[in-house]
């Protein structure tokens, strides 16, 4: 049997995603974020982590739908790719879940269009649908989205899953 | 060539680029003094031994083409050639230094170096030779062996083995030369152990009829002569025993092997390097040479990386110091009789004295002399100056003036594009000067120095000056700006047009200012390090560029204030003065918000007009405050009122880079993070007023 997949879960709306949980460096409380001039519409500003200044993204605006209302259950999930450290701002951070690779299909033709091919795979678990993303593209594609007015670069559509 | 490892000699290539880089202009500034007074032999014997560390030390990193063409120029460098050929040997050296300068860019590029044959050309004609680029290879045994092969010997020697530094001469008449070539190297393998061989490999090349070794063996010297002196083949040999002598002048590998190797192989070294006949038996002296830091006990070299950490890390104790100031405050409000408290303050007061000395420490680590950027500029002027045939004298001042090296190495391309507008454009003709009663000799004077926490550095000329009308017609022509708005711009605001993107004034592209960079480039760099220019101008009286720049990029003492619910900073040394205005005083001009201040009339420049810097809440709880605070900013020669909700005060800010690629914006140059957790963005104020005003810059006064 392959071996199980652990996944840090976490709410946006009522949609749960996972992240890898090597990438998922903690998960914090929310506190002050201050706005960046002239950032994308998705970076919800900069927070101070512990001396370490990073940038805040919305999933949901970076999905294209309105912004997390503030709430006291919202966190923060610090991610770490490399040298880059950042900030996702989620509804509630749930647990850490294993998902079992039989149990992972590849993302449909609907994720593999437009904004949503940063979704690697999509894992069932005890009945619940888990949405797994791959990070590294979501900010990708979102310094592709800001200089959209400069270049049109076609992506490749249907890319095989890496992360996962 | 054989090397230890990658790292250890990217790391030696590293060292001898920035050695080189010395010796370089060791040769420029020596070259320039000989052609002041060429009889100055001292002068030559500073290139000379210049050349010579750059021959030993290129060879030691294994670029050849360059220690070759040291090597023969260090030939000519004789006193004999120097006095026979007074006028052209200075012009000579400083085209060697050229040359050498693009091999080095070459090789540090990992490029094919160029050839230098223009340098050749000059080194055969002061040797009365045609241009035979062979001859110099054949002529004599250098023993260049690579830092690895030095330390063999030199542990061979260790051991107590004889070692000698045989060079076989082949017969260039020899019949067949690559058997010749094979018969000899297995005379010299059958003579010792080899310790060391050129060529390395055992295929026979043109040119190649010299066959350098470092042999280990038992018997004499005489022998090996007998051994290796295959009749009909081998023409000469030459044999010399390698000792470890005591005091031998430092060079670049002494430096790198300090810690290991320095006694043996600095005994090495010297004894390979001026075996072959190379009659150079003077002592060197370390002050003056303009070479390698010799006798350099005392310093370290240090990648600047490891000091940039430790800066930070202080940078983070100082954020942490204010943290426990913020928290010992509390603590005292809350329990106002309690003991603990003075304790708490003198540990307090204690901890801020040291930290504050260590920062001052570790910024003066990177704290280096203007003199490092200055030195290059009498080559710049004499270039320029003999090019144009004008007649230039440069003064330097305040050579000693500190700056941080990276905002000094920021500086350099500016200055040098300053320093030769001057020469070019700025400095008249000699018939030009002459007509107008001025000196036929021109000067161009170099200042630094300090203003509080700024440095200073000026580049004024005594030349023709600024032409503003010529300035406006050109913006007008180029459409920088319209035929209005040139109307309505004051003096300095005409000219801080030249430093507008596409702008020239000179009548002739020139080679050595008109090369499409312009004087904008000169502003954004400054701007880039939070600094200022200034210019002033007179008509036929000359010009003056003043340049300011902070004295380090760590931190920096700035104005906080508060624009709705969001913190802001900027350089205080932008801060002109602080106003209070009431609304009725706010006018509508063109579209834009001005004010009076004094007799002056100011844009006034609103924060929240900017993209998302507001969020709609906090606007609409705005109190109707009768009266606002302005900053007044002094940006580029322009001043603008920006209106701010609330003055927090002045602190010192240690700037973080905001690097990741999703927030980095033009419009803040940096944050800070206060004692109180609270992220402070820090203005690029030229960039944010421009931004605003989305008009061409100038425009912006009314």
């Amino acid at each position: 049997m392959d071996k199980e997949l652990q996944v840090v879960g976490f709410r946006i709306g009522r949609e749960t995603f996972g992240l890898p949980i090597s990438i998922v460096r903690e998960i914090v409380r929310v506190p002050e974020i201050t706005a960046m001039p002239n950032a994308p519409d998705y970076i919800e500003g900069v927070i101070n982590l512990r001396g370490r200044i990073i940038p805040i993204v919305d999933l949901r605006k970076r999905f294209g739908q309105k912004s997390i209302e503030a709430n006291k259950k919202n966190r923060i999930v610090v991610v770490e790719l490399g040298a880059r450290a950042f900030g996702l701002i989620v509804n509630s951070a749930s647990e850490v879940l294993r998902i079992s690779p039989s149990e992972i299909e590849e993302p449909s033709n609907v994720f593999q269009e437009g904004e949503l091919d940063f979704v690697t795979g999509v894992g069932k678990l005890k009945g619940r649908l888990v949405i797994l993303l791959d990070v590294s593209r979501i900010l990708k594609r979102g310094e592709l989205a800001s200089m959209d007015e400069i270049v049109h670069e076609p992506e490749p559509v249907g890319e095989p899953a890496r992360r996962f | 060539m054989t090397f230890p490892s990658d790292e250890q000699s990217s790391e030696l290539r590293d060292l001898f680029f920035e050695s080189a880089e010395e010796i370089l202009q060791g040769m420029n500034e020596a070259g320039l003094a000989l052609e002041q007074h060429p009889s100055d032999t001292e002068q030559l014997r500073h290139v000379r031994r210049a050349v010579h560390t750059l021959k030993g030390d290129s060879a030691a990193c294994g670029y050849r083409q360059l220690s070759e063409l040291a090597h023969e120029f260090e030939d000519v460098l004789t006193p004999e050639l120097a006095q026979q050929y007074a006028g052209s040997i200075a012009d000579v050296i400083l085209i060697a230094a050229d040359t050498f300068h693009e091999m080095l860019a070459a090789y540090r590029s990992n490029l094919q170096p160029p050839s230098g044959g223009a340098l050749r050309e000059h080194i055969a004609k002061l040797l009365h030779k045609p241009t035979p680029k062979t001859q110099a290879r054949v002529s004599e045994a250098k023993f260049e062996w690579s830092e690895y092969e030095r330390l063999t010997i030199a542990e061979a020697i260790g051991r107590g083995e004889s070692v000698y530094n045989v060079g076989v001469h082949l017969d260039p008449q020899a019949v067949l030369p690559a058997a010749a070539f094979e018969l000899a190297r297995k005379a010299i393998e059958s003579a010792g152990k080899i310790l060391a061989i050129r060529p390395e490999d055992s295929v026979f090349k043109e040119q190649s009829n010299l066959i350098e070794v470092a042999l280990s063996t038992a018997q004499s010297a005489e022998w090996i002569r007998a051994r290796c002196h295959v009749p009909s083949i081998v023409a000469h040999v030459s044999v010399e025993q390698l000792r470890s002598p005591a005091a031998a002048p430092r060079d670049l590998l002494d430096i790198l092997l300090e810690s290991e190797a320095a006694a043996i192989a600095g005994g090495i070294k010297p004894a390979s390097l001026e075996s072959a006949n190379t009659p150079d038996d003077e002592p060197r002296d370390s002050g003056a040479s303009a070479a390698v830091a010799h006798g350099a006990e005392n310093n370290l070299r240090v990648d600047a990386g490891r000091i940039d950490t430790v800066m930070n890390l202080v940078g983070e104790m100082i954020i942490g110091k204010s943290m426990l100031q913020r928290a010992i405050a509390e603590f005292e409000r809350a329990h106002s009789t309690d003991p603990l408290r003075s304790k708490f303050s003198d540990a307090l007061a204690f901890q801020s004295r040291v930290l504050g000395e260590l920062q001052k420490s570790v910024m003066k680590i990177r704290m280096v002399p203007v003199e490092q950027l200055f030195r290059r500029f009498p080559r710049i002027v004499r270039d320029v100056a003999r090019l144009r045939n004008k007649d230039i004298a440069l003064e330097i001042a305040g050579q000693n003036t500190d700056l941080d090296k990276g905002i000094l190495d920021a500086l350099a391309e500016p200055l040098a594009h300053l320093v030769r507008n001057a020469a070019d454009h700025g400095i008249e003709s000699v018939e030009e000067r002459h007509a107008s009663g001025k000196p036929v000799r021109g000067t161009i004077r170099l200042n630094a120095y300090h203003d509080g926490d700024e440095v200073v550095i000026e580049v004024s000329d005594d030349g023709r000056g600024l032409d503003r009308d010529k300035i406006l017609r050109r913006a007008v022509e180029r459409e920088i700006i319209t035929t209005e708005e040139a109307l309505r711009l004051n003096e300095t605001e005409a000219l801080q047009l030249i430093f507008a993107a596409g702008l020239s004034t000179a009548d002739e592209v020139t080679e050595i200012s008109g090369r499409g960079v312009g004087l904008d480039v000169v502003k954004t760099a400054v701007e880039a390090l939070k600094g200022t220019v200034e210019l002033q101008t007179r008509s036929g009286q000359g010009t003056t560029f003043r340049l300011s720049v902070p004295l380090t990029l760590a931190s920096i003492q700035a104005l906080l204030f508060r624009v709705l619910d969001r913190l802001y900073a900027v350089p205080i040394a932008s801060v002109g003065e602080i106003t209070r205005i009431s609304e009725n005083e706010i006018h509508c001009v063109d579209g834009h918000e001005v004010f009076q201040l004094r007799d002056q009339v100011l844009t006034l420049v609103r924060l929240d007009r900017l993209e998302r810097f507001a969020s709609q809440s906090a606007l609409a709880n705005r109190s109707s405050a009768k009266r606002t605070f302005v900053i007044v900013i002094s940006a580029g020669g322009r001043r603008f009122g920006l209106a701010v909700d609330g003055l927090i005060g002045e602190e010192e800010l240690v700037i973080k880079a905001l690097e990741d690629e999703l927030i980095i914006s033009p419009l803040v140059s940096g944050a800070s993070i206060l004692g109180d957790g609270t992220v402070v963005l820090i203005l690029n104020v030229p960039a944010v007023i421009s931004h605003l005003s989305r008009i061409p810059a100038l425009g912006a006064t009314a």
